[in-house]
């Protein structure tokens, strides 16, 4: 009997959104479970050591390795599925210290206003005009490498987009009548805020977490595709393609495929469903990154 | 009147945010963990040499008088310093960069609003049919091709296999055009180098064509997302019961009206294409101020990443204030 | 009478559906009645009870998923239901007109008001641009905005000027049959009033058939010349204004009359309908009014009735019309 009332809300919920949300929920999610797997599993799953270096320098994909090997002789896919948990990782570091830092920020700010809530706008606002991907590149060079260095040069670049979602948010809702009843009754600010605001930020924000993954996500990659990223020998996506490329030339195409495939069904999943989020939680804030 | 006091409190505006962004860049900059003096040298060098360079560049005179020397330098005698690296004027560095860059980002963005633009208002328009799932599914997923990914399939199918388009550089190996303004194709005009224009404009090609998928797949999504909201208000209902065509209805009156945020997210976009597409000009090897900013970075050459985000603090500053200026004169109901 | 006249506009049988997700909403569920040569018809009922559906129906302007499913509208004789969409914009504002609610979001907020309105004279005939402006000028000063005003934009007028202009906008093409949704709802009384005073002067100076769009009796004991009371999609009573008013013969216009204060008449309680009015997805079988009819009966439960004219020139759609008359 339960079965049937659980399909019953599948069904009404199918039917109530467009095709193209379903579609974009479903891919994105199947993706979203692959790099899961992939980061969790990566153990299991992947058939070689990742840092093996062997003597089979530069093969071509065949039987023994399925997407031959790079100039060290490392099995490129191997490295491609242990490369997944640490983009993951530093990508999810770095947005929810950005979700964290700049919710925190733009609640106070946005609840008790005046010259505090003035003076983080105009930072913001300076941070966010700045070119985003350098700023973050900048900060990444200054610390230097690392997992944490990377995660919080990519989280400042993005901490002002979150900041101002939720602050438009806070702003609305603490005009609204009930909040002035509540403090009738000797609400405290910090209950509303916790109480009132917040959950009211969480729909947005999950949006902001799946488009902010994406962004992140592409972002490490990136990084690391310049030399400024994870260090070798970690099989991280984006260093992987800087050494990747320079064998291009030479032929050598297949040590570009894996990690671009992976980045882009990484990029393109939290893109999707973050997409899809949008629809299904009906955010109409502009949340572009 | 009325419209020159908007100008100047926006002009004054923008100096006072300009110096705010300065005082911050300055007191970043000497934050950060090691000695400038340090790097520099070499391991072994003698605490004479030290001092001999730490008073050369300054360091040894307290912060406050260093921040006045900072300012003076920058609005007076517009001296950003001296690369450590190539020991060239900073301005003169950045200056040289500059219009690649700008070139590069004019070139992908006119590309890119000649698409867009169309594209997203044909998706509007016929909204919810296939042919707007087909562009919207198409946009998010041209949004999600890294750069990096985007440029070296570019240069692999063109540059190589196919050998149609060149992969490095501004202008053939051997080609020459006189300097004017540093934008190739505006100096290739100018002086009638008709070799040096065609040159320039072939290898812009594959770097802005790079560029423009991302921007691309952003203005679709912004035109058709705002047309849509457009097209829902009432006063579309009043001019469709005025009897007016249908070309009229979107292309006028809707559309004036969509711009208005597409212009602002526009030239957010285009500030922040000027600030360098670090990983293109990586790729296809243009001379541009992102290459220059990370190379910088990455040699710890402190007064040309100095020079550079004061650079980018004028860029910000004086697109805000076209922004500001540009939004009234879009949008009636906001002007003073 | 003469014969040979036309009736500038009919509506017979008219069913405006709108197809939804949760289900089919009758919004017009056939309606009839006429607009005769210089005269002014209300259209009045509660909101939601499909008047503005069927002012849109007229103008084939009905969004989706709404359309037209059933019925004829005649205008001077052409049905106009069958008419493509070029012949429609021939037809739009060169023949009627409409006046929407809440000028301020009816116009476009970037162009000039002059321009609006000379916009329509230019696409729908052959003048100069500086023509039309003159025109667009001229129609300002005779709703009462100054010439010099034209060139301001929607958000500087006030909203009585902003319904001014739409009005002077209405009859730029010089129609035949004007329509009036809501037109006062929106602004306080003095202005409200003024606006209906110019319309009435319109109606004396120019020969035009007006379908006012009210749920305001008031405005329709002042401005009209008869009256057709809508619920849930159909037309219950249609008569003459003062008849109706002093003597209502459906149940439902019974109530809404007394549910107005009379300021000179005796101070009597104020009755409210009971209820509310129905969900058009699903309305009541038989009278829809059932449900809150002090009079129902069981018969009033199974069958609707047809509008029938029980007086001269009065028509209900009642069982139990005979027993009030």
């Amino acid at each position: 009997m339960k079965s049937n009332l659980v399909i019953k809300k599948i069904r009404k919920l199918i039917t109530k959104y467009s095709k193209a949300t379903i579609a974009n929920l479903s891919i994105g999610i199947t993706s979203i479970l692959i790099l899961i797997i992939f980061s969790l599993f990566a153990e299991f799953i992947a058939p070689y050591d990742p840092y093996a270096i062997s003597e089979y320098v530069l093969t071509p994909p065949n039987e023994k390795y399925f997407m031959g090997t790079d100039q060290l002789g490392r099995d490129v896919w191997s490295r491609t599925i242990h490369g997944t948990k640490y983009s993951v990782s530093v990508a999810l570091t770095s947005v929810l210290l950005a979700a964290g830092i700049g919710t925190v920020l733009a609640l106070i700010s946005g609840y008790f206003g005046g010259k505090l809530d003035r003076a983080l706008v105009i930072v913001m606002d300076i941070i966010y005009s700045f070119p985003t991907f350098i700023l973050a590149l900048l900060i990444a060079v200054m610390l230097g490498p690392g997992f944490l260095n990377i995660a919080i040069a990519v989280a400042a670049a993005t901490i002002p987009v979150n900041f101002r979602v939720v602050r438009s948010i806070t702003l609305v809702i603490k005009e609204k009548a009930f909040i002035e009843g509540e403090r009738s009754i000797g609400a405290g600010d910090l209950y509303i805020i916790y109480r009132h605001i917040f959950p009211r930020c969480l729909s947005s924000l999950v949006v902001l977490v799946s488009l902010g993954l994406a962004n992140a996500i592409m972002w490490v990659a990136a990084l690391g595709f310049l030399g400024v990223g994870l260090q070798p020998p970690t099989p991280e996506w984006g260093t992987d393609l800087n050494f990747a490329r320079r064998v291009l030339t030479i032929g050598v195409w297949w040590a570009s495929i894996s990690p671009s495939v992976m980045v882009i069904l990484a990029v393109w999943g939290f893109n999707l469903t973050g997409e899809g989020l949008r629809e299904v939680l009906g955010i109409r804030e502009e949340t572009r990154l | 009147m009325r419209i020159w006091k908007f100008v100047l409190a926006r002009l004054l505006l923008g100096l006072i945010t300009l110096f705010l962004l300065l005082t911050v860049i300055f007191f970043t900059l000497r934050v950060i963990p090691g000695d400038p003096v340090d790097i520099m040298l070499a391991e072994g060098a003698p605490e004479w040499v030290k001092e001999r360079l730490r008073h050369e560049w300054g360091l040894d005179k307290p912060i406050y008088i260093q921040y006045i020397d900072y300012l003076y330098n920058i609005f007076v005698s517009q001296d950003l310093g001296v690369s450590r690296w190539s020991s060239l004027p900073v301005t003169d560095e950045i200056l040289t960069r500059f219009p690649t860059t700008l070139e590069l980002t004019i070139a992908s963005m006119c590309i890119s609003a000649i698409i867009g633009i169309p594209l997203g208002i044909f998706s509007a328009v016929r909204r919810d049919k296939a042919a707007d799932h087909l562009i919207r599914m198409s946009s998010i997923f041209m949004y999600s091709l890294p750069v990096f990914f985007v440029g070296t399939v570019f240069q692999m199918i063109f540059g190589v296999s196919l050998y149609l388009l060149p992969i490095y550089g501004r202008v053939g190996k051997d080609v020459i055009i006189r300097r004017i303004t540093g934008l190739n194709i505006l100096d290739g005009i100018l002086t009638g180098n008709l070799e040096g224009l065609s040159s320039s404009l072939i290898h812009l090609i594959l770097p802005s064509m790079t560029l423009s998928l991302f921007l691309i797949s952003v203005l679709t999504r912004m035109t058709r997302a705002n047309m849509i909201e457009v097209l829902g208000e009432r006063y579309i209902t009043t001019a469709k019961a005025k009897g007016l065509p249908q070309r009229v209805i979107v292309y006028k009156h809707a559309l004036r009206n969509a711009i208005i945020p597409i212009f602002t997210v526009g030239m957010y976009y285009f500030a922040n294409l000027l600030g360098g597409a670090v990983i293109t000009e990586s790729i296809f090897s243009l001379p541009g101020i992102g290459r220059l900013v990370v190379d910088a970075a990455l040699r710890r050459d402190y007064p040309v990443v100095q020079g550079c985000a004061i650079f980018y603090a004028l860029i910000v500053v004086i697109t805000s204030i076209i922004i500001d200026i540009g939004y009234s004169i879009l949008n009636p109901q906001v002007r003073i | 009478m003469n014969l040979t006249t036309k009736i500038p506009l009919e509506v017979l049988g008219l069913k405006t559906y709108y197809f939804t997700n949760r289900g089919l909403l009758k919004a017009v569920d056939g309606v009839t009645f006429e607009v005769k040569p210089r005269e002014t018809l209300g259209l009045a009922g509660e909101s939601g009870c499909g008047k503005s559906t069927t002012a849109l129906s007229i103008m084939r302007l009905v969004p989706a998923p709404g359309r037209i499913v059933e019925g004829k509208i005649l205008v001077n004789g052409g049905d106009i239901v069958k008419k493509s969409e070029p012949e429609m914009r021939e037809i739009r504002w060169g023949r009627i007109a409409m006046v929407f609610q809440e000028a301020m979001s009816a116009l476009n907020p970037v162009f000039k008001i002059e321009d609006q309105i000379a916009e329509a004279i230019i696409y729908k005939e052959k003048v100069t641009k500086a023509e039309a402006l003159g025109r667009a000028r001229t129609l300002l000063e005779s709703v009462g905005i100054g010439i010099s005003r034209g060139k301001d934009y929607p958000h500087e007028f006030s909203g009585g000027m902003r319904q001014r202009a739409m009005i002077a906008m209405a009859l730029a093409c010089n129609p035949e049959i004007l329509i009036l949704d809501e037109p006062s709802t929106a602004l306080d009384v003095m202005v409200n009033a003024q606006i209906l005073d110019l319309i009435k002067n319109i109606q004396r100076k120019l020969d035009i058939s007006i379908l006012m769009i009210t749920h305001d009796l008031s405005i329709i004991a002042e401005e009209c010349d008869r009256v057709a009371i809508m619920y849930a999609g159909k037309i219950v009573e249609l008569a003459n204004v003062l008849p109706l008013f002093d003597h209502a013969l459906h149940p439902y216009t019974m109530a809404l009359t007394k549910a107005f204060p009379s300021i000179k008449g005796p101070k009597t309680r104020l009755e409210d309908i009971p209820g509310s009015p129905p969900h058009l997805i699903n309305p009541p079988t038989g009278c829809a009014f059932h449900p809150r009819c002090p009079y129902a009966r069981e018969l009033c439960r199974s069958e609707m009735l047809e509008l029938v004219e029980v007086k001269e020139n009065h028509h209900v759609a009642c069982h139990l019309a005979d027993k009030f008359t």
